[in-house]
């Protein structure tokens, strides 16, 4: 494998990482989680 | 009807997680072995994959590809599973991360396994390019807009951006086809061309039976069909194992082994933990299906290995019963040379023993004109001495009945004698030969035998030498005595100096030299040299720059 592509894979995986740790900070450590309530109805009710 | 979604939440009513992150909110307990089961299996075989092929990186590309894989699985199986919101938006973001680079990695899995190595650059860099929004916009509203409580629904609105992840992964398997067919129409060895067959089918189907799930589920609005098709991934995983394996010569019958255990343990622990009856039966099914196709290929394994094994025995007993025959027929062969020599040695000693009489006058003055083939008939049977003394030599040396009689005696008289006995043979060619040696250099050997290395050394230096002269130098380093025969003749290329002293062994092109040589002289004199604890050896500076033979004597 040429040193670019190695680059390319290396530079991929540092950015899912990175990636990974904001959505978790996000979605977990700040809760910032939108809700869609519209038209809420109880399944059992209909 | 309250608006705030914690409110919201709590009239959906749903079950909170009792194991870690997992709740009895599953719409099925299919799920847990529609996707921890191919999780195990395929983690296996990859552990197996990597540890049998560290150094492959066609190996290493379908290791990080069963890795994600596993993590897109696992991952799943929570959105499956979990009732609490932000677990369900992180783990539904990565998995749609993932996915795309699965793809890549299979893409690469295939080039290292059909090419041996990486796509080049600028098609690598054309990919990363178009990974590169799936990835850094993960956290994004482009790829989850919102969580949907409508209808008590547990599931993330999608963005954009993973749409786009499903277009990346429509052109890698398009990418991935082409190849396939590029290389299948460009191989022209059936064999190779199976593999390559193989190999694309396998990876095809690997994703296929992981994107089977979302396909058959998004077309039909069917979930729990779509699950059966993630069984399928340690099968294909399986396969492209098998593949690396067998057409890298690794071994398959043990990995077969070690998967069947594997499998089973699971499969079978796992039928611990169902509750329904029809469950138990899908495992069970899976299980012998498990079962049967490592089964077969383990017992075939077997069978062909012990046939192998027979097909070796007899073999060997066919090679040890030539080997028998021939070290006979070499034993006979070696008799007949001693007797046939010594049967030769007699008259040829006599009519060399007449031929110097006559030649010294013992007889009468010889006429002038019988004078020249006088002298032929005395060069024929030195020649011809010499080399009967070479073959006896030998069938003593092969035989293991070489005896030295050893004594002490001066080698740079010997050296002396040898040269005065050759200088009429050098004189012929209009060769000069001299010899540079002190008074009373004793050593302890035997000195028809030292005679006889010293005459094959310069014996072979007058055979190859046109013109200019041969010197032979006798003198003392440390503990050995060293005798050097240096001469301005042909030469020897560097590449064939360490295999002129193999039996019948003649450098390239001797023959235009010289036709008398039987490639047996150099061989006698190393064998009788190593049989005096010494050596023979030879330098050269190339063809055309004479050469140089060196025999060394402990003293």
């Amino acid at each position: 494998m040429s040193p670019g592509v190695k680059t390319i894979i290396l530079t991929l995986l540092a950015l899912s990482i990175g990636a990974t740790v904001v959505s978790y900070y996000r979605y977990i450590v700040v809760g910032d989680v939108p809700f869609i309530t519209e038209g809420f109805t109880l399944e059992e009710e209909e | 009807m309250p608006t705030d979604p914690q409110a919201l939440i709590e009239l959906c009513q749903w079950d909170t997680a009792r194991y870690f992150i997992f709740s009895e909110n599953v719409f099925s307990h299919l799920i847990y072995y529609s996707h921890l089961l191919p999780l195990v299996a395929s983690l296996i075989l990859g552990i197996f994959i990597i540890s049998s092929n560290k150094t492959s990186a066609a190996a290493k590309a379908l290791f990080f590809s069963i890795i994600g894989l596993n993590i897109w699985l696992f991952f799943d199986l929570i959105l499956w599973a979990t009732e609490i919101p932000r677990y369900t938006m992180f783990f539904w973001s990565i998995i749609n991360m993932v996915e795309p680079m699965i793809y890549a990695g299979i893409l690469f899995f295939l080039y290292f396994f059909i090419r041996g190595k990486s796509p080049s650059f600028w098609p690598s860099l054309g990919l990363g390019i178009l990974l590169i929004p799936t990835i850094v916009l993960t956290p994004t509203h482009y790829a989850l807009e919102a969580f949907n409580l409508t209808n008590c629904d547990r599931e993330a609105v999608e963005g954009i951006m993973v749409y786009y992840g499903y277009f990346v992964e429509i052109l890698i398997t398009i990418w991935i086809l082409v190849f396939g067919f590029a290389s299948l129409i460009r191989e022209k060895v059936a064999e190779e061309r199976r593999k390559i067959g193989l190999v694309v089918f396998g990876s095809v189907f690997l994703l296929l039976s992981f994107a089977l799930g979302n396909v058959i589920g998004s077309l039909f609005v069917d979930w729990t069909i779509g699950q059966y098709g993630l069984l399928g991934i340690p099968v294909f995983v399986g396969l492209l194992g098998y593949l690396i394996v067998r057409f890298h010569a690794f071994n398959i019958r043990l990995i077969a082994a070690q998967a069947l255990v594997a499998g089973v343990w699971i499969l079978v622990l796992g039928l611990l933990f169902i509750r329904t009856i029809e469950v138990a039966r899908i495992v069970t099914a899976i299980t012998l299906i498990f079962v049967i196709i490592l089964g077969i290929a383990l017992v075939r394994g077997v069978k062909r290995e012990i046939e192998q094994r027979e097909r070796l025995e007899v073999l060997t007993k066919e090679l040890q019963s030539a080997n028998d025959r021939l070290k006979e027929l070499d034993q006979l062969k070696s008799e007949f040379l001693s007797i046939a020599s010594h049967q030769l040695r007699a008259p040829i000693t006599a009519i060399r023993g007449y031929a110097a009489n006559i030649a010294d006058g013992t007889y009468g003055p010889v006429p002038d004109h019988l004078k020249e083939p006088l002298e032929t008939v005395q060069e024929t049977t030195r020649l011809m001495v010499n080399s009967i003394e070479d073959y006896l030599n030998i069938s003593r040396i092969e035989q293991g009945r070489m005896k030295y009689e050893k004594s002490d005696f001066d080698i740079a008289d010997l050296a002396k004698k040898v040269v005065n006995e050759l200088t009429p043979v050098a004189a012929k060619k209009q060769l000069t030969l001299s010899v540079n040696a002190p008074e009373d250099l004793m050593v302890n050997a035997d000195i028809g035998k030292i005679k006889q290395v010293i005459t094959n050394l310069v014996d072979n230096a007058i055979k190859y030498t046109k013109e200019g002269g041969i010197t032979v130098a006798v003198a003392e380093e440390q503990n050995k005595v060293r005798v050097t025969v240096t001469d301005t003749g042909v030469g020897i290329p560097a590449e064939e100096i360490n295999g002129l002293f193999e039996k019948f062994k003649r450098a390239r092109g001797a023959n235009n030299v010289n036709t008398t040589g039987t490639g047996l002289g150099l061989y006698v004199a190393k064998q009788l040299a190593e049989g005096h604890g010494g050596s023979v050896r030879a330098t050269s500076d190339g063809a055309g720059k004479g050469s140089c033979f060196i025999l060394e004597l402990p003293r």
